[in-house]
């Protein structure tokens, strides 16, 4: 192949080539001056026309109908922008939609009726439609397993006083939640199975297990169908872990103004004191192990009280069992059962169909003691003390309820005595007097009844006594089975007894019985 | 039908008690002045003898201690207001059965009034 012929690049040549390469231009360049201006002004000319052209054409754009899709970031919501056809332009159809949503990978999740509203909407009404969610991802459902639900209102906090009436009794506001044997205290929850979730791109999202501690019944409830309900009275008190009805109420404070009064079912234990003008009632026992103070107690069984009860004139302590007390003020006490008093009883009224007995240095000073199979005490009365009166050998309940019929009686008698008189002076208007009459005596007559059927209930115990183990004072007023004795001497270690034979209260050296025992 | 005597210088005792033991189907008499009251039961015999301690002229233990000289198988109760007053002591050492606190005690009467009430 004939070789290309080589151009002569000299430099030299180059250099001398440029030069007449200028010296041209320089000339051109004159020329191209004198016809410049109109050129110029031609085509600057020419390029407003265009301008004003295409600005004439923008007015009357046409565009189609179109919308535009965001995702948010999780990929769990898409939302459209639907905006509506120019003039005769196409409108937004569902195709196009559908290829939009294909072109941007959304599969999932689609609201197609919500799409075809919008975009109904927008070509109708010819108005911009934003903000329409058009996809929704699927969340997963964890799983959650089978558990107990405990009732709320058993776990809610009491409900706070009506301060705004003005009339808050506190003592009536309690912490205790109090439920009735059989009551619903949970009610079981099946499993709620899983489900596997899925973003608007089609791609799954994984479930868990909720973690639930799970609570368990505890003692003193039962199984009823799908619930859990208490297996008695008593105090509903749960845990993280469980849950359980406790037939004894251990309150750790006083009896006051935190706790209220005290109204529960089973045993109660209180580790303070129960505050003055504050109510324990209780259907078990009840332990108080500091000072009961001018308080209402009613027991159902025991009562027990480490150190005294102090009445002050108004304490009321009615007891269905045994009390035990170390001492008692100024305060009544009924027991249906044995009283039992450490130190002393000072100026009190006591009650027991059983019998009354005081520790080794149990004093009674004052007051009025009915105790049916007697007393037992160390010192009885003082040298100036106030009186002490002792009832034994009869059933102080039929007592009192003979004498509120006498009260009753009494009543009614004055109330005919007054018929009566009235009646004497009158002149007209007996008739309706005369019936008055008859109803009081009809009244007074069915009084009488019950006394005499009550007065054959009056149980006696013939061989009450009263033992004083140290001193007993004069003045003391003894009565065993309605036949009174008044002590007219300091009299040591004796017991009063009932001589049956003789017909009176008969006092005995201890000693001596001691022995014949 | 068994007697009963009520001396007692407090008119209403006295009527209230006629009303309600008299519907009890007991013959009651009663007198306010004491010394009326003790030669009526002196004159006659009664069932049970109720007598208040505290009276004008002759008081209950008086009365009582005079009855019952007369009269040692009379069963006498003695209405006080309070068990302790000496009066009343000094009445149940003279030989009454028991105090009735005022205005009187029902359980008590209708006890002594029973067959078997108390040994008296």
């Amino acid at each position: 192949m004939p070789m290309k012929k080589s151009v002569d690049y000299s430099l030299q040549d180059f250099i001398s080539k440029s030069e007449e390469l200028l010296d041209n231009v320089g000339d051109v360049e004159e020329l191209v001056g004198e016809v410049h201006t109109e050129v110029e002004e031609k085509i600057n000319s020419e390029i407003r026309r265009r301008s004003i052209e295409s600005i004439e054409k923008s007015v009357d754009l046409q565009i189609k109908g179109y919308a535009e899709v965001s995702i948010s970031e999780d990929e769990m919501k898409a939302t459209a922008d639907f905006y509506p056809p120019t003039g005769e332009m196409e409108p937004i159809e569902l195709d196009y939609i559908k290829e939009l949503l294909d072109s941007k990978g959304i599969t999932t999740g689609i609201d197609w009726d919500g799409i075809k509203e919008a975009i109904f909407k927008c070509n109708t009404e010819r108005i911009q439609v934003t903000d329409v969610v058009i996809a929704r991802g699927v969340k997963a459902v964890d799983e959650v397993p089978e558990h107990l639900i405990i009732e709320d209102h058993l776990t809610k906090e009491s409900s706070s006083p009506d301060y705004e009436s003005g009339r808050v009794d506190f003592k009536e506001i309690s912490p205790f939640v109090l439920v009735k044997e059989g009551q619903v205290l949970a009610r079981n929850t099946p499993k709620e199975p899983s489900k596997i979730g899925s973003t608007i791109r089609g791609k799954a999202i994984a479930y868990t297990t909720v973690k639930i501690t799970p609570i368990k019944p505890g003692k003193n409830t039962r199984v009823e169908g799908d619930c859990i309900v208490a297996g008695c009275d008593g105090r509903f008190e749960h845990k993280k872990s469980s849950f359980w009805v406790n037939e004894v109420l251990v309150v750790s404070s006083d009896i006051d103004y935190k706790t209220g009064h005290i109204n529960f079912p089973g045993d109660v234990i209180i580790k303070g004191e129960i505050k003055d003008g504050f109510r324990v009632h209780s259907g078990g026992t009840v332990y108080c192990v500091k000072t009961m103070d001018a308080s209402e107690v009613i027991s159902q069984k025991d009562l027990i009280v480490k150190q005294g009860i102090i009445g002050r004139n108004k304490g009321r302590v009615k007891v269905a069992g045994r009390a035990e007390a170390k001492f008692v003020e100024n305060c009544y006490l009924e027991a249906k059962s044995e009283i039992f008093v450490e130190n002393g009883i000072l100026n009190s009224a006591i009650h027991t169909l059983k019998r009354l007995e005081l520790g080794k240095k149990g004093i009674i000073i004052g007051g009025k003691i009915y105790a049916q199979d007697g007393v037992t005490a160390t010192q009885i009365g003082s040298a100036l003390g106030p009186r002490t009166e002792i009832y034994c050998g009869i059933d102080y309940s039929v007592e009192q309820k003979l004498e509120w019929i006498r009260d009753k009686n009494i009543e009614l008698a004055l109330k005919q005595k007054q018929v009566e008189r009235k009646l004497k002076a009158a002149s007209e208007g007996k008739e309706k007097l005369i019936e008055v009459q008859e109803k009081l005596k009809q009244a007074i007559h069915r009084m009488n009844e019950a006394a005499k059927s009550l007065i054959f209930q009056l149980d006696k115990n013939e061989e009450a006594d009263v033992i004083v183990k140290g001193s007993i004072f004069p003045g003391v007023y003894i009565e065993i089975c309605h036949l009174s004795h008044v002590v007219s001497r300091e009299m040591k270690r004796v017991r009063f007894r009932l001589d049956k034979n003789k017909g009176r209260v008969v006092a005995e050296p201890l000693g001596s019985l001691e022995k014949a025992v | 039908m068994k007697k009963i005597l009520v001396i007692d210088d407090e008119a209403m005792i006295v009527d209230v008690m006629k009303v309600i033991l008299e519907d009890m189907g007991y013959q009651v008499t009663g007198f306010q002045n004491s010394q009326e009251g003790e030669t009526d039961a002196l004159e006659n015999d009664y069932d049970l003898i109720l007598i208040d301690v505290r009276m004008p002229g002759k008081n209950g233990a008086e009365v009582t201690e005079s009855i019952l000289k007369a009269k040692p198988e009379s069963k006498i109760l003695i209405i006080t207001a309070h068990p302790t007053d000496p009066l009343a002591k000094r009445a149940l050492d003279a030989g009454a059965k028991t105090l009735l606190k005022k205005p009187f005690e029902m359980a008590k009467i209708l006890d002594f009034l029973k067959d078997e009430g108390p040994k008296a």
